[in-house]
């Protein structure tokens, strides 16, 4: 904080860029507190619970190598865990200036954003005075937003990327069930592809609707769908990659097709944490799918008011 | 005492982009929107209120009045801080406390001696830490990246980096891992030729 202006820096690690912001033309500072700490906290506490489960299974099948590996990711889940509760509240701070309207990006959480409000109010009392409330009460309230420095109102948006999306993870959520029981090259390829289009389907979603106006539950179930299939893709992956190993099958890491045969061969049914992922990730998937389509089938898009 | 400018202006909820009521402002507490129930703290100050009306110089009306330098029929009613001259309404910019000119901002931006006006930095610091450090993980890259972190370490020492206060640990630390790879190469080719 400067002597009569707040500078707010964005930086990664090789630029840095400023924007100054005087304390005698800041108009107002909003403060929205967000849902995202807690969706965070969902998705780690879910990774964490996965990762308890799989560490008690392989300590009642007296499996020391994966205990050990689960128990150590379930740590870094729970440090995760421990460290976005500490924080505490998410939220998004804008600051008003006369000709525009913008974040303060490093204000993410609903702590530091008060502290460094009401430092700055004391600043702006300072230079600009202080505002009554019969002020406030007497001026007129704007019927409707100022094309000019405000926040965009997001129009609402069609709907197709998320009826795709939904009906791609119930269809995801069917495979992961029939694969549960037969294996092989074939299936594992179409796993694939299907997961592929998923993935595109998901970040054609998320993408429309950070611009558009959509209900919290769509949004929602689209960030769940996305962290389940970032999630069941590294855990599928390295349990198999696991299994494959323990069987003492080294040969087929030496070659491409000979690795995706091998993988591909193993029946998830056959080993008990491959089963326990494979059910839960089609119980999150059709939960997801389902909350969403209803959501978005009951919602009624506000237009033009 | 109205809201400035037109009717519509006013507070808007960063979740739905809709405007907010004057009675949610200076709450002092949270309150949910009215629209999309978010919660959320709106702080309004009196510039909030102010009406800025547009700028025009006055013409100068009468004999010994000071003029513009650059409009020599307006009043001037400022002296740039920078340079002296004085400045009709229309020339005069107020950069936080400072009475300044148009000419002096742009020589200030080109020069980069006007802090003020510094909007982007590169860190350069950063940079020859990263090329000293990073290739090390591919090791036979060093041999090129460590003389570059030398050179572009002792090549931008000087060079301004964040307006934010910062030491020299980043270029010291680039300097010295360079110097260490650099030796290292020198050991292998002396022993690669001895041998």
């Amino acid at each position: 904080m400067g002597g009569d202006h707040l500078l707010a820096v964005d930086s990664n690690v090789y630029h840095e860029r400023y924007q100054r912001y005087y304390f005698k033309d800041i108009q107002g500072i909003v403060i929205l507190k967000t849902k995202r700490g807690r969706f965070f906290n969902g998705i780690v506490g879910f990774l964490l619970a996965l990762a308890a489960a799989l560490t008690l299974q392989a300590w009642f099948a007296s499996d020391s190598v994966w205990v050990v590996f689960w128990a150590i990711l379930g740590s870094f889940f729970l440090i995760l865990l421990l460290g976005n509760m500490a924080f505490g509240p998410t939220c998004v701070c804008q600051v008003r200036m006369p000709i525009s309207t913008n974040k303060l990006p490093s204000l993410h959480r609903l702590r530091l954003a008060r502290k460094v409000r009401d430092r700055i109010r004391e600043k702006i009392e300072q230079t600009q005075g202080r505002l009554t409330s019969e002020q406030i009460m007497h001026s007129t309230p704007p019927p409707s937003l100022s094309s000019m420095g405000m926040t965009p109102v997001h129009p609402p948006g069609s709907r197709w990327a998320h009826w795709s999306l939904y009906a791609t993870a119930l269809l995801m959520a069917a495979f992961c069930v029939l694969y549960l029981f037969r294996g092989g090259p074939a299936l594992a390829g179409s796993g694939l592809l299907l997961g592929s289009l998923l993935a595109i389907l998901n970040i054609i979603a998320l993408s429309r609707q950070a611009r558009k106006q959509m209900p919290g539950a769509v949004k929602a179930s689209s960030w769940i769908v996305m962290g389940v299939v970032v999630a069941g893709s590294i855990l599928v992956y390295f349990g198999m990659m696991i299994t494959m190993l323990k069987n003492g099958e080294v040969e087929p890491m030496l070659n491409q097709w000979s690795l995706y045969s091998s993988m591909a061969a193993v029946r998830p049914i056959d080993v008990p944490f491959l089963s326990v992922i494979f059910i839960v990730l089609a119980i999150c998937l059709s939960l997801a799918s389902l909350i969403g389509t209803v959501s978005l089938a009951s919602w009624q898009p506000d237009r033009g008011r | 005492m109205t809201a400035s400018g037109s009717d519509q202006r006013g507070m808007a909820c960063p979740g739905c982009g809709r405007a907010l009521p004057g009675t949610l402002y200076n709450s002092g507490r949270p309150v949910p929107c009215p629209h999309c129930r978010a919660v959320l703290e709106v702080s309004v100050f009196p510039a909030f209120y102010r009406d800025d009306k547009p700028v025009s110089a006055q013409n100068v009306l009468e004999e010994g009045e000071a003029n513009c330098f650059n409009h020599p029929q307006k009043k001037a009613v400022s002296v740039c801080e920078d340079c002296g001259r004085f400045l009709c309404a229309l020339c005069e910019v107020v950069i936080g406390s400072r009475h300044t000119c148009p000419d002096c901002i742009e020589t200030g931006r080109i020069q980069g001696s006007k802090q003020d006006l510094v909007t982007r930095r590169t860190m350069h610091d950063s940079i020859a830490l990263s090329l000293a450090l990073l290739p090390a993980l591919i090791w036979p890259v060093s041999l090129l990246t460590a003389p570059a972190a030398l050179f572009y370490a002792i090549r931008h020492w000087k060079s301004p980096t964040s307006i934010l206060p910062r030491t020299k640990i980043r270029y010291l630390s680039a300097i010295l891992f360079a110097l260490l790879q650099v030796g290292g190469w020198t050991l292998l080719a002396v022993s690669f030729m001895t041998s």
